[in-house]
């Protein structure tokens, strides 16, 4: 009896939800302003929804909602955003939707309208529903359904067999009319025309009358097809045109600016594209098979109104399948071929006999078993196949354990196929180079059993390409004997993004969309792991796991939403402002002792890097950048201090996914027998992919002359270099000169690397003030007398001796040493034990002057 | 070129408003029976009881007249311990109907005896809880009216 009026606090969701479904009829719930989730989707029974901000864009719902048997629901005052490929809001069975002053941001795929109604009525006032697509329609009715849209802006409507009223109202895209669609405009309806769509399409006994049309923004096209269409006054601007096609079935009125309307019945003069001054197409919006009802999911739907799901056919479940457009041309090929053999079967003429069985080729994760399932339902269902049986195995079950078992077992699998689909899996693993593998025993079983049964069972070998194309070599008679070949492509990373998206939303989980897409991307693209849709899975699995946890750690209610924070742990940035740090290793850069030429190149480097990155995310069509370099120049003079920096720079950057530096010389890389080379050689690249692999003293790698196996080290180098450059950088380092020669002795190498850096060496001064650095940290000392007596040291070594940074370092730890005899023999009290005495230097220089003056008199 | 589209299409558009509007609005709140039972049960409480409770005749009229509001608040606290203290729902919600899960007739009819009381109890106090119920009508339909 009584109504109830319901007051949720500020983006109380659970709230919302459970009053939600506790709501009587009549109840109103007044939303606080901000963001609420009822992803679950909830069916509606007579309430009324209202926002309690001072305007709609305050109160923002994420989610969908279901009308059904005469329910009604009242919207006011909201903005709603709808979860990816649903309808907003699904009317049925003579239900009823007002909504009054909302904003309704449909789907971003377009391909679900944001109202979707049949045999319901729909009114709308002072609201604006957003869709992202043109091709899209914003509200869908059919089946007898009525739309009352009074001073609101759609962006289209489409209306079969269905009545639309429209009352100052904006149509941004189009209005199309379908099987006897009615269109009654009062008031101003103003076209903006702002797609390349028709204005208004109307088409089978359509009927449209409007008082008074307004076309001020771009000239717009209508289009009649066996329709009605009565317009009572038109307000055109100037230099605009409406342009009216239609058949000489229909029959158009239109009063106004006469001048400005332009008539073309059938195949009379068209609209020049001089005259489409806004590149108007006349392409119909939205065809009905586009447009999607959204998926009936929600577990209480189904129990309350029992809906029977109807299974797609395996055609439209494959054209339903994300991306792999080559592939579904293949198969398409592929079932039509199947489908004329067929057909002149059944008309009674001679067919070829048609082999099904088939390669499937491709990386992990592409589809193969899901193609495979749907490609034997397509057979089973045109009949080309006797059951729906499909049967996936891979070696194990197949390759017995002793002589006589393997044939058995493949027997009997294949028996288990027959007339059905036989799916094996990684089928290159059944070839083997030892002449005691029973894998080839499986082999000529299914060969056999092939040949007798080519049209009537499939037998789909999978796997890696270049893996399949070693096992058809294994044995002559199976290449010829399977003729379909079916490729599946690698998913691009946008591609990898909108799986995954898709896979997230479709669990009822809430994500920003473009951050996820943008942090999928990125991580896919620095990803060496090819496993595809089933690498997205995992990051998707380990991103809930970082929701999770944060749930519950906070107590949270939230359990939909996956927040930026969530991504930052994923990726290990969590409270980490990248600019900061990419500003304070530059600051570590430039307070390194020396090196100028070397702080300015990397700044330079850093700068162009950022560009680069901005271009890329802009989709500029650039190629994508390679950072290997060389760092040439004598040891200790801070090639491995640098590369570390740098490392830390490209990935605070976003230009590498990981901060590491694997550093390997010679040794690590070049192998001692046949083949050992390029093993060693891809396992430490692998092993520093997504981060800097700097190679100490690479010249080495082709120091020896003959058959040295180095040179098979650079050659496997060179081809990651270019296949891999976006996924880690290379770092060359050595002395100058060798340098030169070692990048002489491949071509490939130089144009691969296109940074250099060359470090010099350090001056006696530089070299002094870093003794200094390093003694100052932990000791004090006479700074003046330590300068002047390490600068004297230095020049007076012999070259080979002038280490740079590494003498120094050494020379720092000798005076350390030092000094702490001199404790030790002068009995020192603990006041002095920091202080180096000015003695010990002296005896430093003493010591140095004594062995240098020795070598020279050796020398 | 038309100007100030955003007025007349969409969220910003300006609406007439009747000058009834709000009035109506009020008595919108609530479905035009709960407002006759209410009014009907609030005359018969104030012919059959007034002797009963020791209140000014001025105060049992402001009763009677406040009666709906104070089922208002009644409602309302029912409504809210509904998912939560089902009892307090049974025994305080406006309905002469008894859950129909109860099979037992004892039960139901125990369950309307304290109803009965409780609703005697805040008639007796309607000219407070009345006008709270009253003043948050009038602000429910002031955030309605936004």
């Amino acid at each position: 009896m009584m109504r109830m009026i319901w007051k949720v606090k500020k983006g109380n969701s659970k709230k919302l939800t459970d009053i939600l479904k506790s709501s009587k009829q009549g109840d109103i719930i007044l939303l606080s302003p901000g963001e609420y989730h009822v992803l679950s989707g909830i069916n509606i029974a007579n309430i009324t929804i209202k926002g309690i901000g001072n305007d709609p864009s305050e109160v923002v719902i994420h989610g969908f909602f279901s009308l059904r048997n005469q329910s009604v629901l009242t919207l006011a005052n909201l903005t709603l955003y709808t979860p990816h490929n649903r309808n907003t809001i699904n009317v049925k069975n003579g239900s009823t939707l007002t909504l009054e002053k909302v904003i309704i941001h449909g789907g971003t795929s377009g391909n679900y309208p944001s109202i979707w109604c049949e045999n319901a009525t729909v009114k709308i006032n002072a609201s604006e529903i957003y869709l992202p697509e043109e091709k899209g329609a914003s509200i869908y009715l059919s089946n007898n359904s009525e739309a009352v849209i009074r001073n609101s802006m759609i962006y289209s409507i489409v209306a079969y067999q269905s009545y639309i009223q429209l009352h100052q109202a904006q149509v941004r895209v189009a209005v199309r009319l379908m099987e006897n669609g009615i269109l009654s405009g009062t008031g101003i309806v103003d076209f903006p025309g702002v797609s390349n769509y028709f204005g208004l399409y109307m088409a089978n006994g359509s009927r449209a009358n409007f008082d008074t049309v307004n076309i001020d923004e771009n000239s717009v096209y209508f289009s009649l097809d066996q329709s009605i269409l009565n317009i009572k006054k038109t307000r055109i601007s100037e230099n605009l045109l409406l342009t009216v096609s239609h058949d000489k079935q229909s029959k158009v009125e239109i009063f106004g600016d006469t001048n400005r309307i332009k008539i073309n019945i059938d195949d009379e003069e068209m609209p020049s594209s001089k005259e489409r001054s806004t590149s108007q197409t006349v392409e119909p919006v939205s065809k009905k098979d586009k447009l999607k009802e959204e998926p009936v999911t929600s577990k209480e739907e189904n129990s309350l109104y029992h809906i029977e799901k109807q299974q797609k056919s395996g055609l439209e479940e494959l054209q339903a399948l994300f991306g792999l457009h080559d592939l579904k041309k293949q198969i398409m090929k592929f079932i039509n071929t199947v489908k004329f053999n067929q057909s002149r079967k059944e008309q009674g003429f001679k067919t070829t006999s048609l082999t099904l069985h088939s390669l499937f080729m491709g990386n992990p994760g592409t589809g193969k078993t899901t193609v495979a399932r749907i490609l034997g339902r397509v057979l089973y269902e045109n009949g080309v196949i006797g059951t729906n049986n499909f049967v996936e195995v891979t070696r194990k079950d197949l390759v017995g354990e002793y002589i006589g078992q393997t044939a058995q077992k493949t027997q009997e699998i294949l028996e288990k196929s027959k007339g059905g689909i036989l799916f094996i899996d990684e089928a290159y693993s059944l070839n083997s180079d030892s002449k005691n593998d029973f894998g080839k025993e499986a082999i000529d079983t299914i060969i056999t059993f092939m040949e007798d049964n080519r049209d009537n069972t499939m037998i789909i070998f999978a796997g890696y390409t270049n893996e399949i194309n070693k096992f058809l070599k294994m044995n002559s008679g199976l290449e010829s004997r399977i003729p379909n070949k079916f490729y599946f492509d690698d998913y691009t990373p946008e591609e990898i993004a909108e799986i995954g998206y898709m896979n997230l939303t479709n669990e009822d989980y809430i994500v920003d969309e473009k951050k996820y897409k943008e942090v999928i991307q990125r991580l896919y693209s620095h990803s060496i792991d090819k496993s595809n849709a089933r690498w997205v899975r995992n990051v998707n699995e380990k991103l809930i796991q970082t929701m999770a946890n944060r749930v519950v750690e906070t107590g949270s209610e939230d359990t939909q939403t996956i927040l930026d924070e969530d991504f930052d742990v994923l990726t290990g940035n969590q409270n980490v402002d990248k600019e900061v740090k990419v500003n304070e290793l530059l600051h570590q850069l430039d307070s390194l002792i020396g090196l100028t030429e070397v702080k300015d190149f990397i700044h330079r480097l850093i700068k162009q890097v950022k560009v680069d990155r901005i271009l890329m995310e802009d989709g500029s069509n650039v190629e994508k950048p390679s950072y290997h370099m060389i760092f040439s120049g004598n040891p200790g003079t801070g090639k491995t201090t640098v590369a570390n920096i740098l490392a830390e720079l490209f990935y605070y950057l976003d230009v590498l996914p990981t901060p590491n530096v694997k550093v390997v010389d010679r040794s690590d890389l070049v192998g001692a027998y046949v083949g050992h080379t390029e093993k060693q050689t891809k396992e430490v690249i692998e092993q520093s992919m997504g981060g800097v692999l700097f190679i100490d003293e690479a010249y080495q790698l082709t120091a020896k002359s003959g058959n040295d196996f180095g040179k098979q080290a650079v050659e496997t180098l060179v081809t990651y270099l270019e296949n891999y450059r976006d996924k880690f950088i290379v770092i060359l380092a050595g002395y100058t000169k060798e340098m030169e020669k070692f990048l002489e002795t491949n071509s490939g190498l130089r144009s691969r690397i296109p940074l250099k850096i060359t470090f010099p060496d350090y001056r006696p001064e530089e070299i002094a003030t870093i003794v200094e650095k390093n003694i100052t940290k932990n000791w004090e000392i006479n700074i003046p007398l330590l300068k002047s007596v390490v600068k004297e040291i230095y020049v007076h070594l012999p070259d080979n001796e002038k280490a740079n940074a590494r003498w120094a370092r050494n020379f720092s730890e000798k005076l350390v040493s030092n000094h702490k005899v001199w404790l030790s023999d002068h009995h020192s009290t603990l006041d002095n034990l920091k202080k180096i005495q000015d003695n010990v230097i002296y005896e430093m220089r003493q010591n140095y002057i004594s062995t240098t003056e020795h070598k020279k008199t050796i020398y | 070129m038309m100007e100030n589209k955003e007025q007349l299409f969409g969220t910003k558009a300006r609406i007439a408003v009747g000058g009834t509007h709000v009035l109506k609005s009020f008595f919108n709140l609530q479905p035009v029976k709960f407002w006759i039972i209410t009014y009907f049960v609030s005359f018969g409480i104030y012919q059959l009881f007034n002797e009963v409770f020791y209140l000014s005749t001025n105060i049992l009229k402001i009763n009677m007249i406040v009666f709906p509001f104070s089922v208002i608040i009644a409602g309302r606290i029912a409504n809210i311990s509904y998912l939560y203290v089902p009892w307090i729902y049974k025994l305080l919600y406006p309905s002469y109907k008894v859950s129909s899960n109860s099979s037992n007739l004892l039960k139901k009819l125990i369950v309307l005896v304290i109803k009965f009381y409780i609703y005697l109890f805040i008639w007796h106090f309607s000219f407070i809880i009345g006008t709270i119920g009253l003043i948050i009508t009038m602000i429910d339909l002031q955030k309605l009216s936004k």
